[in-house]
């Protein structure tokens, strides 16, 4: 049964679910799986019973090792009796009880995707860079969210063509510096308020849309913005400009399409963004669009303790 | 072609300085919002959108935490596969 999860969380909260994780990440041969120290990660694959009885891991991303861990795991469940292997109670009843990020997901609010990519450098032939380097293919991506109340305040009530509004500024600051961050390799940090030296997303009314009866029944929306971000303690930022265009449907007062494009430069880096030999500026690009509604798109947003949400 | 655009666009406003430490960027001008043809946006965008290929993992029947995996395989008697990350191997990690 396949499904993934944040390590941080389940090897140090006393959720119930964290607590059945610590009951085997450390067992089996070797032991930890990156190193003695106790506060180690233990971010990794595991196979495991239901029950919580460690059958193999491993912490690599060699296909071939992971086809031998999962062969070794299925041998070693088939070998355990029922009894063993099953939980005796019902996880469901236990599922409830759980305290997690992703039950605030704001089903009747907005949902955006971030998608983050490097972009050719000036003088870059991109087209035939085929070096190895893992510029040519890292792509990252992260959540945004918008609660019902942050959405009804994000568009006015009443729309005409031609009218200009802007976003609220608490919440292009939020997008800005959680989201709009150099993650493209990695996890990264976000910006603190302070840091954030522009961040607006300004919105015209280009067109209303109209049914049969003439009455509008949508608002088509062209974007323009700009972030600034600039950490000058660690000598780090991104600095660029946005465009791009959305539609919200007036019933329901929620998007039904949304594209913006942030285009810029990133600079310097953080301890796991893998930029120590790429501190000078050079671009990347923002793909900010509604995300899907799937299981796999309803992960929370990774500074999610930093929206304030009570 | 797109290079070029990508270079108009991102560095219009800064001067570069080829110092990565001492040049690390200081914007001159505040940025400014980008203002592209559909057919230049549409190709920057295309170029940062992960494709088919990318998106492949997504087709994998994941449980998007650890105890679904467990309510799953619990009731179906299967073992569990669990990839655990710092930051959510399904969010930005």
């Amino acid at each position: 049964m396949p499904c993934a999860d944040e390590v941080w969380r389940l090897q140090n909260l006393d959720e119930p679910d964290c607590v059945h994780f610590r009951k085997f990440c450390d067992e089996g041969e070797g032991g930890r799986l990156n190193g003695r120290d106790p506060s180690e990660t233990r971010q990794g694959t595991y196979a495991v019973t239901p029950s919580g009885i460690l059958l193999d891991k491993i912490n690599s991303r060699d296909p071939r090792r992971m086809a031998a861990m999962l062969r070794r795991a299925t041998a070693r469940y088939a070998e355990l009796e029922p009894s063993a292997r099953l939980l005796a109670d019902d996880p469901r009843e236990t599922a409830a009880r759980i305290q997690r990020a992703e039950n605030r997901y704001p089903s009747d609010g907005l949902v955006l995707r971030v998608d983050s990519r490097d972009l050719p450098r000036p003088g870059e032939e991109d087209a035939n860079r085929d070096d190895g380097d893992w510029r040519e293919f890292a792509w990252n991506f992260d959540y945004a969210w918008f609660s019902r109340a942050e959405l009804d305040r994000t568009v006015p009530k009443e729309l005409v063509a031609g009218a200009s509004f802007a976003f609220p500024a608490d919440l292009v600051q939020r997008l800005a510096r959680l989201h709009l961050v150099d993650n493209v390799r990695g996890q990264t940090a976000h910006y603190a308020r302070d840091q954030v030296r522009a961040a607006s997303i300004d919105a015209e009314v280009v067109e209303l849309l109209t049914d049969a009866s003439g009455e509008p029944t949508a608002a088509v929306l062209r974007l323009a913005g700009v972030v600034h971000l600039d950490d000058a303690k660690t000598k780090r930022g991104v600095a660029g400009g946005m465009q791009g265009r959305a539609t919200f449907d007036l019933a329901t007062r929620r998007f039904t399409a949304f594209e913006l494009l942030v285009v810029g430069e990133r600079w310097g880096q953080t301890r796991y963004n893998q930029r120590a030999d790429d501190l000078a500026p050079e671009p990347i690009g923002f793909a900010v669009h509604l995300a899907g509604d799937g299981p796999t798109e309803r992960v929370a947003p990774t500074a999610f303790w930093e929206y304030g949400w009570r | 072609m797109l290079a070029l655009l990508l270079t108009f666009f991102a560095f219009a406003h800064v001067a570069h300085v080829p110092d990565p430490v001492a040049s690390r960027r200081v914007v001159q001008d505040e940025p400014r919002p980008l203002e592209l043809t559909e057919a230049e946006f549409r190709s920057i965008w295309e170029r940062i959108e992960p494709d088919a290929e990318e998106e492949a993992w997504r087709t994998i029947p994941w449980r998007t935490t650890f105890w679904q995996g467990v309510v799953d395989a619990n009731e179906l008697d299967r073992p569990v596969l669990l990839f655990a990350m710092n930051g959510h191997p399904f969010g930005c990690t």
